[in-house]
């Protein structure tokens, strides 16, 4: 039984999605995630053992591409092998047999269509058991602010590329605070800094997305 | 000598980037998604090649320019005049703009076929081919408008002028918002490009821009040391 759950965090560690995956090689025409997550159901294992094994393979690989010992596109490979899982936990998490850590709301600020650096930030936070509600790119602030208002207990996080739109977090950070005072908004991408989160009042700054899910984790322990 | 008064001065000059000259090196791609220099991964080089290939058949491109007569630095050097109009280019563009004569307006696009392709393979949880498409469509639109800045160079070549490197709106501290601004000098929908209310092009794989043209100004190599912004992405990039 263990063993699937140890063969299940090593395929979305290394992005082995299903069998017919031709990545990583060394693990050609063995399950991947999907057959073994289908078989891990079947054999009556916990659900949340098997979200577990998607946080562990997650984390791995996203503390790997902090200390940069892995790169964009094998975080990318193993968020498409923790989506084939997360396909066969969907019922588990509609029944709430299965717990999230709590809900996170992101998206790219208004101005700015950069997509990837936000999506790589959603699929490591939710392959470590938070549910995320993405707005996607060029996000107005009264869309981060309808959100809040169905989400009421989330988190929110806002990504920007460019220096002269990530001047547009303080904006719609202003409007939360105004609003939501006790929502804490956390702010990341590559021109930002902890000296230019501190001056806009963000809650926290993740400069990649391992930190943006051990914030998440803090304001949940 | 110099003719800046055979300059085409407010004619739209449209041009239509080549294709074939949009040769996209595996090895830039490589670099774009995120991997060092020199690293390979035979699995992901073979990807790379197949959309690479398939990419030139998802191409439109277009390109065209505008040139006005009317420019002027401010004293500042933080807002430039042309087209009768003021831009808030901020110091940076604003200097290096200050010995032209003249500014041509331009737009390139390599059309909506690359971005939506990117966005049906994301859509079916195939991130990495999307990925890999949109960095792929990155490069081509910075060949195609390559393209265009060597059409003006050599145009203006002819004229005994010279002409300065490119420069867009949300970049070196220029506003984004001043897209608005700067669409107003061309037709609307010039090249199929169109401006959201936020500034930004649709299709997205799309630049605009301006470049200084007169017999005192120079065309520079890759010009991150002109910019003081140490977290900009191309400067990580190129570096």
């Amino acid at each position: 039984m263990d063993e699937i759950i140890v063969k299940l965090a090593i395929c979305i560690e290394r992005g082995k999605t299903n069998k017919t995956s031709p990545y990583p090689p060394d693990l050609r025409e063995q399950d991947g995630a999907d057959e073994l997550a289908k078989q891990a159901i079947e054999a009556g294992i916990d659900a949340n053992r098997i979200l577990g094994a998607c946080m562990q393979g997650m984390q791995s690989i996203g503390e790997k591409f902090a200390k940069n010992e892995a790169f964009v596109p094998e975080l990318l490979m193993s968020a498409k092998a923790m989506n084939a899982v997360m396909v066969h936990l969907k019922p588990f998490f509609q029944s709430g047999s299965v717990q999230r850590k709590g809900k996170f709301i992101i998206g790219t600020v208004a101005g700015d269509l950069h997509d990837i650096g936000k999506k790589l930030v959603s699929m490591v936070v939710e392959g470590n058991g938070w549910e995320v509600i993405d707005l996607g790119v060029d996000v107005s602030t009264d869309k981060y602010l309808a959100a809040i208002a169905q989400h009421p207990n989330a988190i929110v996080g806002m990504s920007a590329l460019l220096t002269t739109t990530m001047v547009n977090m303080e904006k719609s950070i202003q409007a939360i605070k105004a609003k939501y005072p006790a929502t804490k908004v956390l702010v990341g991408g590559a021109p930002l800094t902890q000296d230019f989160a501190n001056k806009i009042h963000a809650d926290g700054y993740a400069p990649d997305p391992q930190a943006a899910v051990k914030l998440l984790n803090s304001y949940v322990a | 000598m110099t003719e800046t008064s055979a300059l085409p001065v407010e004619e739209l000059v449209s041009i239509q980037p080549l294709l074939e000259k949009l040769v996209i090196d595996p090895a830039i791609i490589r670099v774009g998604i995120g991997y060092p220099l020199n690293h390979s991964d035979r699995h992901i080089d073979d990807m790379i090649d197949k959309i690479i290939s398939e990419s030139r058949r998802r191409m439109e491109p277009a390109s065209g320019y505008k040139i006005f007569n009317d420019l002027l630095a401010e004293p500042d050097y933080k807002t430039l005049h042309f087209g009768g109009l003021d831009f808030r280019t901020e110091k940076i563009i604003t200097v290096q703009m200050k010995k032209a004569v003249a500014v041509a307006v331009f737009l390139c696009t390599i059309g909506p076929g690359m971005e939506n392709w990117s966005r049906q393979l994301i859509d079916n949880g195939d991130y990495l081919k999307g990925y890999i498409v949109d960095a792929v469509a990155s490069e081509a639109v910075e060949q195609a408008v390559e393209q265009t800045h060597n059409y003006l160079e050599a145009q203006m070549r002819e004229l005994g002028l010279g002409i300065t490197n490119r420069y867009s709106p949300g970049y070196c501290n220029w506003p984004v918002a001043e897209q608005h601004l700067l669409f107003s000098l061309l037709p609307p929908g010039y090249c199929g490009i169109r401006l959201t209310e936020t500034a930004l092009m649709i299709p997205i794989k799309s630049v605009s821009g301006i470049i200084g043209i007169g017999p005192d100004v120079k065309r520079r190599g890759y010009a991150c040391n002109l910019c003081d912004d140490k977290q900009c992405i191309y400067r990580k990039i190129k570096t």
